[in-house]
């Protein structure tokens, strides 16, 4: 596959924001009723200005520092000019490398660790820009509705545009670029990508030097990984008949899993950008790189080597965990509370991580909190629970978030560890397998099955130790008697 | 370097597109004898020669654009006064179809 | 007072004489209004004029707040409000087709300031559609007429609001200006107008022509007077990005009145370039005006060759921003809206541009899309940008040695209806003086220098950023010269 290139441009909404790039609209429209989050200025009113939000610049400046990008000296707008019904003012403010203008930042790199060894992705340029209202259809169908529903909330909420080089070789590593870029976003507290339409890919893909195909929209980084994969299928099938592949815009249809060409251009593409001379453009000082050099929390790659050395952790675990942010929150947390942090972390990566997958909660529905986790520990510590019973337990503390000490309680799963309680179900085990308690009597081994019998009447809740220790006991009794 | 003005009807035509304007016949009649008088006008700044040491001025002030505070603000003024002249359904906006043909 | 002192009263004695008895605001209100019955149907310079009623509760409320002995700078006074200049609940047009039914939601900083003064609005002005003109005649409603000849225009693109005033129908009045939309009115009217330094005047709510070039100005009858409505509406304005920040308030009248007295001299420059191609009798009145203020100050003769392509660089500039700020009327969300269902946006969106601008807007636009394509845009829209650098690094130059320039407003007398705008080189040249203010940055005043047998002929003076107060004081030392001289239209 060493001839597939692949560039991808990632559109991310800067959800850390409380208002819109360049009008103070609360920025939170999701599940808002349409076209209430709107001012004269994000519906490009006849006369309105915009006016920077300052902490889009800042958090622009942090995602560019952990890109390892270059920040432009000057922060500059300029409008790309295109019609279309979601757009007030028919034009973007957004930022270009041009005459007057540059992006905000550009030449950076980010560092993957695939399969073991290392790959670098070049970071072309990161944009600040503002996104475009949304646009729904009265039948559901863009094909066959007579008429379109557009909501304005969306238009003006602030975007990254992040853009790399061709460097990507594969569907895998676009992947792990992705994960990686959504962690850092994450640990940043720039975008949280849990929130629906957050974040959108558009994917540029060529083979053996051909022609680019570009996939647009494409909304996870599953559907990343599957788009491409069908795109080089599509195109190695049609340069293995000697076809020639088309330069051309497509789209990724997620429910048919295939991508589809998009109607041939019918508007020029002529973006005619320049300066937007509503906005002087504003000197980024070293002094603000440094202060948000400062304010920038720590990042993945940092929190693995801390895990190491603060947890004593291994990399593989440390890696796991730093991989989403909020497991490593969750670790964290736990932590606090528990301090044998491997035995922690080898619970939350296997036990804890398969039923939150299994059951597909997402990080911000989960209800499980950590010390439920660390108190199930203490309990399988002090001998109270089996391992059995605490990996039973798990999918429900996963699932509705109790209390494992309540759940052991109410559901009656604590350890036997009562002597005269246990001992009353060794001597009923005993009593009603005389069979067993024979083989038993000539052959020492064969106590294994008793034990295997109380287990079993008791749920695997009888603490083995005194268990072995109370048949050998009631053994003794009949050899005596 | 000075890109020759093609067919004044194909720029009319691709202007049209570029700008969603149609201009009527009449106007069309008027409009090319018109652009060339104009784009001969601006012609004129080709006597100034070659100018690529000089900057562009975008901006004639010396200023900064402000930066303002991450701080809502719902606007105040009613959603049936903003989008009073409107077609709606519902709280939506009613638009045209956005496919073609 | 008697109506017509009223209708031709200056602000300054207006609100002198209504703090000693406010009451009196409704009468000359009442003055106003009949003036306005008396002559608008042949001067049209209202698009939309606010009814009596309307207007007279406002004023009570003025009067209320004037007897509870609040300091309000313009309590009471008529002013017209130039047609693209956004006001809450009242119809602003652009006089266009496309915004003929836009009422604004939000008012323009400008028109708030306005409010807060006790200022009372009177009516919405006529203009060349969205400010595209130099005649009123674009207007896609109707042309508006020069009170001082019935057949000629009143200049524009601020054409109304000129005409308002010079008609008596208004005290003051706001216009706007690119390149001269002020300046070359006001010259026509013998009315005073002030294209004021880029960023003095909020443009927030001002609907965008060129936005790199536009500015509010102030409009009156007398120097004093501009410099009292400059007072109000000169505020830093947080919501306009190009806003220059500045704390408080001026008193530019204040500042005059010190400037009148202490009388200062001058050192102004004689651009040469800029006094040919005059017609022979505004040459004469306007020199004549000159070597008398020259004969108090220094006058110095300076040649700045790079003027003369002053004029293409300006069309150019203006039309490629005038294309980006027209492409939000799509009807969409405001303005002339056609039927969508069963209709691609593309088809819509042509159909409502189509009919909603006129021919001079429509060409505007479609040029300043081409200024702006690819392949196009060094050539022109990038290549005038450099000339407006070269020209205001000269005009830098002139300024470290002058405290002003003097020009001529327009080179010709107000042209007849529908003479100007056949040819639109010849319509273009018209702003050959007024174009520079705007490309530079800097404020400029046209103030009337003397009429050429029976028409107005403005003189202009332009200074450094930030010169308003030596530009009003340079006004009205010619107004001082041509004391006597009434410049009260015949209608």
């Amino acid at each position: 596959m060493g001839d597939v290139r692949i560039g991808l441009e990632i559109h991310v909404q800067i959800t850390a924001l409380k208002t819109k790039l360049f009008c103070p609209c609360p920025a939170d429209y999701r599940g808002k009723e349409p076209n209430s989050h709107v001012c004269p200025v994000c519906l490009g009113l006849p006369g309105v200005l915009p006016v920077i939000n300052r902490d889009a610049v800042k958090y622009a400046a942090m995602v560019a520092i952990a890109l390892n990008c270059k920040i432009s000296d000057r922060l500059v707008f300029v409008r790309k000019h295109y019609f279309y019904p979601d757009m007030p003012k028919n034009y973007q403010i957004s930022q270009y490398d041009g005459v007057g203008s540059t992006p905000f930042c550009r030449e950076g790199f980010l560092k993957l660790t695939i399969n073991g060894h290392e790959k670098i992705v070049r970071i072309r340029r990161i944009n600040i820009e503002e996104d475009p209202g949304r646009i729904t259809y009265p039948t559901g169908d863009i094909a066959t509705s007579p008429y379109s529903l557009i909501d304005y909330n969306r238009a003006g909420i602030a975007l990254l545009e992040i853009v790399t080089e061709p460097d990507i070789e594969s569907p895998q590593e676009a992947r792990a670029f992705l994960t990686k870029l959504i962690n850092i976003l994450e640990h940043l507290g720039v975008t949280d990508t849990s929130l629906e339409g957050s974040f959108r890919v558009d994917a540029n893909i060529s083979l053996g030097g051909g022609s680019r195909v570009e996939i647009k929209n494409i909304g996870s980084i599953k559907d990343v990984e599957r788009a491409l994969a069908y795109e080089i299928l599509r195109q190695r099938t049609i340069i293995e008949r000697g076809g020639i592949v088309r330069r051309e815009t497509r789209h990724w249809d997620p429910v048919r899993k295939v991508t589809i060409t998009l109607r041939a251009k019918e508007v020029e593409e002529d973006y005619r950008y320049f300066p937007d001379p509503d906005l002087p453009p504003v000197r980024i000082t070293s002094e603000f790189i440094v202060s948000v050099r400062r304010s920038m929390p720590e990042l993945p790659d940092m929190r693995i080597e801390r895990f190491m050395k603060q947890y004593g952790l291994d990399r593989y675990h440390s890696t796991v965990l730093v991989s989403q942010k909020w497991l490593a929150d969750f670790f964290e947390e736990a932590a606090k509370h528990y301090t044998r942090y491997k035995k922690l972390a080898d619970i939350l990566i296997t036990d804890f991580l398969r039923w939150v997958n299994e059951y597909g909660i997402k990080p911000h529905e989960l209800r499980a909190r950590p010390i439920h986790i660390a108190r199930l520990l203490e309990l399988l510590d002090k001998g109270l629970i089996s391992i059995k019973i605490a990996k039973e337990i798990m999918p429900e503390i996963v699932r509705s978030g109790s209390d494992p000490e309540k759940l052991i309680r109410t559901r009656g799963l604590l350890r036997i560890t009562n002597r005269d309680e246990l001992q009353q179900i060794v001597r009923e085990v005993m009593r009603s397998n005389p069979k067993a308690v024979e083989d038993a009597l000539r052959n020492p081994r064969a106590i294994n099955y008793i034990v295997g019998l109380v287990m079993k009447r008791t749920r695997g809740r009888a603490d083995p130790k005194l268990t072995i220790e109370l048949i050998k006991n009631e053994l003794q009794r009949y050899k005596a008697s | 370097m000075v890109k020759e003005l093609g067919d004044i009807e194909d720029v009319i035509r691709h202007l049209e597109r570029l700008a969603l304007i149609k201009f009527t016949d009449d106007e069309r009649v008027k409009l090319s004898s018109e652009i060339r008088k104009i784009l001969n006008f601006f012609n004129q700044l080709n006597e100034l020669g070659d100018l690529k040491d000089v900057e562009p001025l975008f901006h004639v002030l010396d200023i900064e654009s402000p930066l303002r505070d991450d701080e809502p603000e719902v606007c105040s003024i009613p959603a049936s006064e903003l989008l009073s002249n409107v077609l709606r359904e519902g709280s939506y906006v009613k638009g045209p179809r956005t496919v073609t043909g | 007072m008697t109506k017509l002192d009223y209708v031709y009263a200056s602000a300054t004695e207006l609100l002198t004489y209504f703090r000693s008895d406010p009451d009196k605001i409704l009468d000359y209100l009442e003055a106003i209004y009949d003036r306005i019955r008396k002559v608008e149907a042949k001067v049209r310079s209202y698009i939309t004029l606010r009814s009596r009623e309307e207007v007279e509760r406002e004023a009570e409320n003025v009067v209320k707040r004037l007897k509870q002995g609040e300091d309000l700078a313009l309590a009471g006074i008529a002013v017209a409000v130039k047609d693209n200049i956004s006001t809450r609940g009242i119809r602003t047009t652009c006089a266009s087709r496309m915004l003929e039914n836009y009422v604004p939601p939000y008012d323009a900083t400008a028109v708030k300031l306005l409010k807060e003064s006790g200022a009372v609005i009177i009516g919405k002005t006529n203009m060349d559609e969205f400010a595209m003109g130099s005649t009123t005649e674009t207007s896609a409603f109707f042309p508006t007429r020069n009170p001082w000849d019935l057949e000629r225009v009143p200049g524009g693109s601020s054409g109304g609001s000129a005409a308002a005033l010079a008609a008596g129908e208004a005290s003051l009045a706001l216009g706007s200006d690119t390149g001269g939309s002020v300046r070359c009115p006001a010259a026509f009217t013998a009315t005073v107008g002030l294209k004021p330094t880029y960023g003095l005047v909020s443009r927030f709510g001002l609907i965008a022509y060129a936005s790199s070039l536009d500015q509010i100005g102030p409009m009156a009858r007398t120097i004093a007077d501009v410099a009292l409505l400059l007072s109000v509406i000169a505020v830093h304005d947080p919501k306009d990005s190009t806003s220059i920040p500045r704390n408080g308030k001026t008193d530019y009248y204040f500042k005059l009145e010190e400037l009148m007295s202490s009388r200062p001299r001058l050192r102004i420059a004689v651009v040469k370039e800029l006094w040919r191609g005059l017609e022979e009798d505004v040459e004469r009145v306007l020199h004549r005006i000159l070597d008398r203020i020259c004969g108090e100050h220094t006058c110095d003769e300076v040649s700045i060759p790079i003027t003369r392509y002053a004029l293409p660089a300006y069309y150019i500039i203006a039309m490629a921003e005038a294309s980006s700020n027209l492409a939000r009327y799509d009807g969409l969300r405001y303005g002339l809206h056609v039927d969508v269902e069963g209709r691609s946006w593309i088809e819509v969106f042509t159909e409502v541009r189509s009919r909603g601008f006129g021919f001079e807007v429509k060409k505007r636009i479609a040029l300043g899309a081409f200024i702006l394509s690819a392949g196009y845009q060094e050539q022109y829209y990038i290549r005038a940008l450099r000339v407006r650098r070269l020209l205001k690094n000269e005009f830098d130059r002139v300024f470290k040695r002058f405290d002003l320039v003097a020009l001529p407003s327009m080179p010709i007398k107000p042209p007849r209806l529908g003479e100007a705008i056949t040819d639109p080189i010849k319509l273009y040249t018209m702003d050959i003086d007024t174009v520079i203010a705007n490309l530079i940055g800097s404020p400029a005043i046209s103030v009337p220098a003397g009429l050429a047998a029976t028409l107005p002929v403005g003189i202009q003076f332009m200074g450094p950023p930030l010169s308003e107060e030596k530009l009003l004081y340079a006004g009205a030392l010619v107004e001082e010269l041509r004391r006597g001289a009434a410049l009260k239209p015949p209608i």
